[in-house]
């Protein structure tokens, strides 16, 4: 599933981000896009955003139109997109995904030798525009939104801003912000997000090491461990909710018990954490040799881990890993983490009991994997 | 039984505070002798009591005590800052840093 | 070699080869005793595996990074944080009536049928109003005696009169009542059932066992104990009965036996306490007296029969055990009285008795009752808030039990698992501070600690069961079929 499209477009002279409608819409018309298939619209057009035409382009004038649309046919009403001037349209949000996302800027402050995100040096503040923008159209009844980047706390204030706005907008809708939380570290900025008091928020922070070392050698930045350890704390006393993830290579797994007790004795506070199977993507390739380790080789660490912290009290997650390479025992923490439109399965998956259980691989994970790919067999799996 | 302590080599508190522990297994009598040696002698508590090997066990005693008094001396300022930091509303750590601005950013972490 | 500056830490020759270090707010590590020779002369290799566990466990620090500073004051803090509430629990003596005639019993209680040791209406009143002087914010309220179900209408009356003042101040309190059982019926069940009243039992063992400690007329003190509890279970819940058992020399023989018999009835709990020396149990020594080496023997023999049974998939806690463990291995603090420093006597927990009079500490109320009531308080009646939890008598008491402060105690590797318990030692020697060597409180909790760490290195099943009592909730991990 594309998210993107570059179209053909008239009268598109800035960014223009409006809400899908296939029907003829309401009130908020001057918010629409309406939603054009093969050159037939549903409707008159006036006082709508613009027109969206999947297929040809239909015969309108003076109003902002982008045609030509192959990839984008699952768009559906209150679906939210974008239109950029050079004819680039990007489907910002799907009322029928639980896996929303909004990428707040591509500036990041670390380096991950696992990012999968790489960043990039370019000055981006005015995303924020069209993010605030996006979260004023996105349905309220939407259950969970995610907010990743990049680093979405280098915009500061206009991070807080996105969130006292999806407080505002949406206050029924879980919000789960991947950040560092190296800014933390300056304890009024952590004031400053407890202060918005949003009613279901949760920052997602790695944590890689109990060594401050290891854990910035591993980030790629001097300092970050401290940072990151005293925001920790700064959120926890402005009760900001944190969950601690940890990402499993050839550099996290021979400390991964002490990680375990360090987080049980210093965030004992976290609602959760999350020990996350290697994306295969962006700078992984590039650090393979250093990073790569069979997840097999690494189940004993792996469950010494997984009972430390769950002995302390701690909500254990397990994620991106097969089944058929997971230790037994930590099966009923495994989550299907990878988005139903992008898992896959290897032909040696065939004849699997546990397929559906199984999150798969990503697209992208399925050259370097583990030698140890194979179908758990029916019979093994009585209840 | 008894065992001779240089008080150069240990301090007489250290010593007292040693034979401290051992008053449930004997009866010690420390006495000073000459040049600045202690003489500590070890009674058993009941007779037909043996003391087995505890001259030897004071003695490794006092080296613990050593280690201790030596740790404690070298950590008491943290300790001591510790305890009134986690008592004290007020902040005696040096946070300067820590109560930047997250927009001048002092430390750099932005960059 | 490697420029590193000391955290303040504690140790303790372990065995032959190694070092227990011990850290302020109570994380340990083992070192070899060459590693540790290393560690104090600041000789250690920054590689190291034993360096690195060191310094994240905040024993040792190597650059000017706040983070072990921080996360230090904030643990230590943790661990202090049961100060904050003050006085949570209230113990109410409601009568010293009873129709049993424990051997072991800290209570003088007297036959039934004198009801001038029943706690009067207006007491109950002026110790509640006090009780609502407390800062905690969940306060607890433990009717006891002798039997309240003698005096019900008290309990009744403290009960009511609690809830109505804790709903208009917008604050949390439970209720325990702790009763033989022998004397429940369908109202006090009904009223128990409305008011959400937890119930505290006691079952010294296996009936022969339970029955020569606790005579009552009829002798059918376990019978009734068991029908007690299967009513309570029935009418209220499952969980809203414990038990709490008392070792006397007639238990010595027989711990897996006893450990059997709470699996056998359901119990997720069991609390295995030596006797203290007072009262009644101090006239019957020589039918219930016995050293603190012999209870250590029985504990662990208890203890091994319990962690079978957990292994074998029957979840029952050891109270003692899961204290003494929270303390070591989670950075929290932990609310029983006698394990911690300061003490939680009359700054945790106060006894109000029948007749008004507050202890510290049901041990202070028995001294009282012996003759001695220089850990009386004050009274209900005649003092105020300030000069019963302010006054000289429980400042003394306080400053006594700061273990940090006690000689022996302070230089100890497990101080910041242990505690303090300053009437007892009062009791028993005669001073407020205790000998430590001598002391059967360091017995006891020296040698159950030590227990503890073994079996805690012993393996990870072990180690797991230990998790699942400080979690006070069975395993999660099963291995899927």
């Amino acid at each position: 599933m594309r998210l993107h499209e570059t179209a053909g477009v008239a009268n598109i002279n800035r960014s223009l981000v409006g809400r899908i409608a296939r029907t003829p819409s309401g009130p908020d018309r001057a918010d629409t896009w309406l939603l054009a298939e093969d050159g037939l619209l549903p409707c008159d057009p006036a006082g709508y955003l613009g027109v969206l035409a999947l297929g040809a382009r239909p015969a309108v004038d003076g109003i902002p139109v982008a045609f030509g649309l192959r990839q984008l046919g699952y768009l559906d009403d209150g679906d939210v997109v974008a239109v950029d001037p050079n004819g680039f349209v990007r489907t910002l949000y799907r009322r029928s995904s639980r896996h929303n996302v909004i990428l707040v800027t591509e500036q990041c402050n670390s380096l991950c030798l696992m990012c999968s995100q790489p960043p990039k040096a370019v000055e981006d503040s005015d995303r924020l525009d069209e993010h605030l923008r996006l979260i004023g159209l996105i349905d309220p009844a939407t259950e969970e939104l995610g907010m990743t980047g990049g680093e979405p706390t280098l915009f500061r204030d206009g991070f807080l801003e996105l969130i006292a706005r999806c407080k505002e907008r949406l206050p029924s809708t879980a919000l789960h912000v991947l950040t560092n939380g190296r800014l933390f570290y300056y304890r009024r900025f952590a004031e400053k997000l407890g202060a918005i008091a949003h009613p279901d928020l949760m920052l997602g922070i790695p944590l890689y090491s109990d060594i401050d070392a290891h854990h910035d050698h591993i980030v790629q930045a001097p300092g970050a461990f401290e940072e990151t350890v005293l925001g920790l704390q700064h959120l926890a006393r402005y009760r900001v909710r944190i969950e601690i993830r940890v990402v499993l290579h050839a550099l996290s797994i021979p400390r991964l018990l002490q990680l375990a007790t360090f987080i049980a004795r210093n965030v004992p506070f976290a609602s959760h954490v999350a020990l996350m199977g290697l994306e295969m993507f962006g700078l992984v390739h590039q650090n393979l040799k250093v990073l790569w380790i069979d997840p097999v080789d690494y189940q004993t660490e792996l469950r010494s881990a997984a009972e430390i912290l769950l002995d302390a009290g701690l909500n254990v997650s397990i994620y991106n890993h097969q089944l058929c390479v997971l230790d037994r025992h930590l099966w009923p923490l495994a989550r299907k983490s990878i988005s139903d439109w992008k898992n896959v399965y290897l032909p040696q998956c065939s004849g699997c009991g546990v397929m559906e259980h199984c999150g798969g691989f990503f697209q992208s994970g399925t050259k370097v994997r583990s030698a140890h790919i194979q179908p758990v067999r029916p019979v093994e799996t009585c209840a | 039984m008894t065992l001779t302590v240089d008080l150069a080599v240990y301090p007489l508190e250290l010593v007292l505070r040693t034979c401290h522990a051992f008053m449930a297994r004997c009866f010690v009598h420390p006495r000073m002798a000459n040049q600045g040696l202690l003489s500590i002698e070890l009674v058993a508590r009941d007779e037909g009591d043996a003391l087995h090997d505890l001259s030897g066990e004071l003695a490794n005693a006092l080296l613990d005590a050593h280690v201790r008094m030596i740790v404690a001396e070298e950590t008491r300022a943290i300790r001591e800052l510790l305890v009134a930091q986690a008592f004290c509303e007020a902040d005696l750590l040096d946070r300067r840093s820590v109560e930047g601005d997250e927009y001048d950013d002092p430390r750099g972490i932005a960059s | 070699m490697s420029a590193f500056g000391l955290l303040p830490f504690r140790f303790l020759r372990i065995d032959e080869t190694r070092t227990l270090v011990v850290n302020e707010v109570g994380e340990f590590h083992h070192l070899t005793n060459e590693e540790f020779l290393q560690f104090v002369r600041h000789e250690f290799s920054s590689d190291s595996t034993a360096y690195l566990d060191l310094k994240a466990k905040h024993f040792l620090f190597d650059s000017d990074s706040l983070v072990p500073f921080e996360l230090l004051a904030t643990k230590y803090r943790t661990k202090k944080a049961f100060l904050d509430g003050f006085t949570s629990l209230h113990l109410f003596v409601v009568s010293l009536r009873c129709e049993h005639s424990c051997h072991y019993c800290q209570v003088s209680r007297v036959s039934i049928d004198r009801a001038r040791y029943d706690m009067s209406g207006e007491t109950a009143r002026r110790a509640l109003d006090l009780v609502f002087r407390s800062p905690a914010p969940r306060l607890k309220i433990e009717l006891q005696g002798g039997e309240p179900l003698l005096h019900f209408e008290r309990v009744r009356q403290i009960v009511l009169d609690a809830r109505m003042r804790a709903e208009a101040e917008n604050r949390e309190i439970e209720f325990v009542v702790t009763t033989n059982l022998a004397l429940l019926n369908d109202e006090m069940l009904a009223f128990f059932k409305e008011h959400d009243v937890f119930l505290s039992t006691s079952l010294d063992g296996p009936e022969a066992l339970h029955n020569a400690n606790r005579p009552r007329p009829g002798n059918d003190s376990h019978a009734r104990a068991l029908e007690g509890i299967r009513r309570v279970r029935e009418t209220l819940g499952q969980d809203r009965v414990a038990a709490l058992m008392t070792t006397t020399r007639g238990s010595l023989a027989l711990p897996e036996a006893i450990v059997d018999e709470y699996a056998r009835l359901g119990f997720t709990s069991i609390f295995l306490r030596p006797l203290s020396p007072y009262g009644f149990a101090l006239r019957s020594v020589r039918a219930t007296g016995y050293s603190m080496r012999e209870f250590l023997q029985f504990y662990v023999r208890a203890l091994d029969r319990i962690l079978a049974l957990n292994a074998g998939g029957t979840y029952l806690v050891e109270t003692y055990a899961q204290l003494l463990l929270t303390r070591m291995l989670t950075p929290f603090a932990t609310g029983y009285v006698d394990l911690q420093s300061p003490a939680g006597a009359g700054i945790g927990a106060v006894v109000y008795n029948y007749d008004g009079d507050v202890y510290a500490s049901d041990e202070s109320r028995m001294l009282a009752e012996m003759g001695d009531t220089r850990f009386r308080l004050g009274n209900v009646h005649r003092d105020c808030y300030e000069s019963i939890f302010g006054g000289e008598t429980l400042r003394r008491i306080v400053t006594a039990s700061v273990a940090e402060s006690i000689p022996g105690c302070a230089d100890c590797a497990f101080l910041p698992w242990c505690g303090a318990d300053p009437v007892h030692h009062y009791a028993t020697t005669g001073d407020l501070v205790p000998r430590i060597p001598a002391s059967d409180f360091h017995e006891k909790n020296f040698f159950i600690i030590r227990h503890l760490l073994s079996l805690y290195e012993r393996d990870a099943a072990t180690r797991r069961i230990f998790g699942s009592w400080i979690q006070d909730r069975p395993s999660r991990l099963e291995e899927v079929a």
